[in-house]
């Protein structure tokens, strides 16, 4: 009994090990290149600066600041997140990944990565589409969690998504086809959410915990159906 | 097959039933004859896709007779395809009846069109993959998880939206009102467009299986 | 004849007709896919 828990900490441990190797890749090769994080987050800043541009004077209402907050994120998020897979594919290294380590590591280090990347992103258009149009929530706290739910929850599905996009030969217009269907629901839910919370709203925390519950759905089948995605049967 | 081929039978006695024997509802008129072709109609694309959708599951578990499970998930989501199709348009004729509007973006409204999405992005994710050896897998997984994804869809569409469908209009208690008369007709043509569905869906995955048999002995 | 409530319901079911019909036009280009096949392949033999 002790021996096969020891095995299973050991193993884990060694999964660990792997999964933080191969993030550690990632995050070599793409600030090496720096284009894809670059041209996201500069396309996230100047979406937010020619958006503030035109209507800074004009009182939106909060729902309308929600939706445009979102459209940015989603957007300058789209480009990059499955830039990480269509780039193992265009560069060839993708059956070599496939060999090298399990698809399960692979699943979880990239989706790892897709999570920090959604997070920088996010971190770097909610502050200043705050500061240019000039608004601040009512309730920070319940702001703050939104947006970090809804990039959760987003990051979880796009992660797969962009997967199987990389194996097909119409990449990103495809992408966006076959993700809008599948991310409606947590957009939806996220717009509500953040509006609620500009408008001083009391914390909705069912709503909250719904984003939190499908990201761990969809993470769990993802990791569960991955190896069919990316290994050669 | 047998059980399928009712359907040249059932299919007549639940157009009488529903244009002649059922009395028209109380407000709505005779216009309320639709319900009888619309509802069979959503039924069956929405039941279309669970089919799909398992038959992926089976798929990816038993991972044997590839080629033709994989076609079984496509006819079933083409069948389904054109039955989501008619929905969105007797629906809409139907809204145009009742409420004035041909689309509202009702929750019912809204989830069947995500519904027909999903199905468009299906098929181009298919058409797509074509040169891929891997495709059963690939395609698969992208029906599981948009079937995995439907109930959430359910579930936050109508809290999000009002609904304006019939079971909660016309009555004040929210609750379905029927006769039993326009209840049994209901029950009828659902059952027949079910049988109807059952009985393309045999043809199709009959047809298939002949040409992945012939394609394979081609190739020996 | 538009004021009459049974013309919608006319069209509706003329529109479920259209997509039966779809769904045969289908299968009909399948089974003369086929044909061709067979065609060929007894002639290759």
């Amino acid at each position: 009994m002790i021996r096969r828990s020891l095995n299973f900490v050991i193993r884990g441990l060694i999964l660990q090990n792997r999964i933080v190797k191969l993030l550690k890749k990632d995050f070599y090769i793409e600030f090496r290149s720096r284009a894809s994080i670059n041209i996201s987050l500069a396309f996230a800043g100047i979406t937010t600066l020619s958006v503030s541009l035109t209507s800074a004077t004009m009182n939106l209402p909060f729902r309308v600041h929600s939706i445009l907050i979102w459209v940015i994120i989603f957007f300058s998020a789209m480009n990059s997140l499955s830039h990480i897979f269509i780039r193992e594919e265009e560069e060839g290294t993708s059956i070599f990944l496939s060999i090298h380590s399990e698809a399960e590591e692979i699943y979880i280090a990239k989706l790892l990565f897709n999570f920090i990347l959604f997070i920088v992103i996010t971190v770097v258009v909610t502050p200043l589409y705050l500061f240019f149009m000039q608004i601040w929530p009512e309730n920070f706290i319940f702001f703050a969690s939104s947006v970090f739910c809804g990039s959760t929850a987003l990051s979880s599905i796009t992660t797969t998504l962009g997967a199987i996009v990389a194996k097909t030969s119409m990449r990103s217009s495809l992408f966006t086809v076959i993700s809008f269907p599948l991310t409606i629901p947590v957009l939806w839910i996220s717009i509500n959410l953040t509006a609620s919370s500009l408008e001083g709203g009391s914390v909705d925390l069912l709503n909250l915990l719904f984003l939190l519950a499908f990201s761990g759905v969809i993470v769990s089948f993802s990791y569960l159906l991955f190896k069919f995605i990316w290994m050669e049967q | 097959m047998f059980l399928y081929r009712l359907v040249y039978v059932l299919m007549p006695i639940g157009i009488f039933l529903s244009l002649l024997w059922v009395p028209p509802a109380n407000i709505l008129g005779d216009a309320s004859r639709i319900l009888y072709f619309h509802v069979p109609v959503a039924w069956v694309s929405f039941l279309a896709f669970l089919v799909a959708g398992l038959h992926s599951i089976a798929l990816l578990i038993k991972k044997s007779e590839i080629l033709y499970r994989e076609a079984m998930a496509y006819n079933s989501a083409a069948i389904g395809m054109v039955f989501t199709v008619l929905t969105v348009i007797t629906g809409s004729i139907w809204a145009k009846v009742s409420w004035g509007h041909f689309w509202n973006w009702d929750p019912r409204e809204t989830s069947i069109v995500i519904l027909m999405l999903i199905y468009i992005a299906y098929f181009s994710l298919f058409s797509a993959l074509k040169s891929n050896p891997n495709r059963w897998g690939i395609s698969s997984v992208y029906l599981i998880i948009s079937m995995i994804i439907a109930p959430f869809l359910i579930f936050i569409v109508p809290r999000v939206y009002p609904s304006l469908h019939p079971d909660t209009i016309i009555n004040q208690d929210k609750k379905i009102h029927l006769e039993a008369s326009m209840r049994i007709t209901l029950f009828f043509l659902v059952v027949t467009f079910t049988l109807l569905y059952g009985y393309i869906y045999k043809i199709t995955n009959k047809l298939s299986l002949i040409i992945i048999k012939l394609r394979s002995s081609h190739d020996i | 004849m538009i004021s009459n409530p049974l013309f919608f319901v006319f069209i509706v079911v003329l529109i479920i007709w259209i997509g039966i019909a779809l769904l045969l036009f289908r299968i009909d280009r399948k089974i003369s896919l086929v044909e061709k096949e067979v065609s060929e392949a007894l002639d290759e033999k």
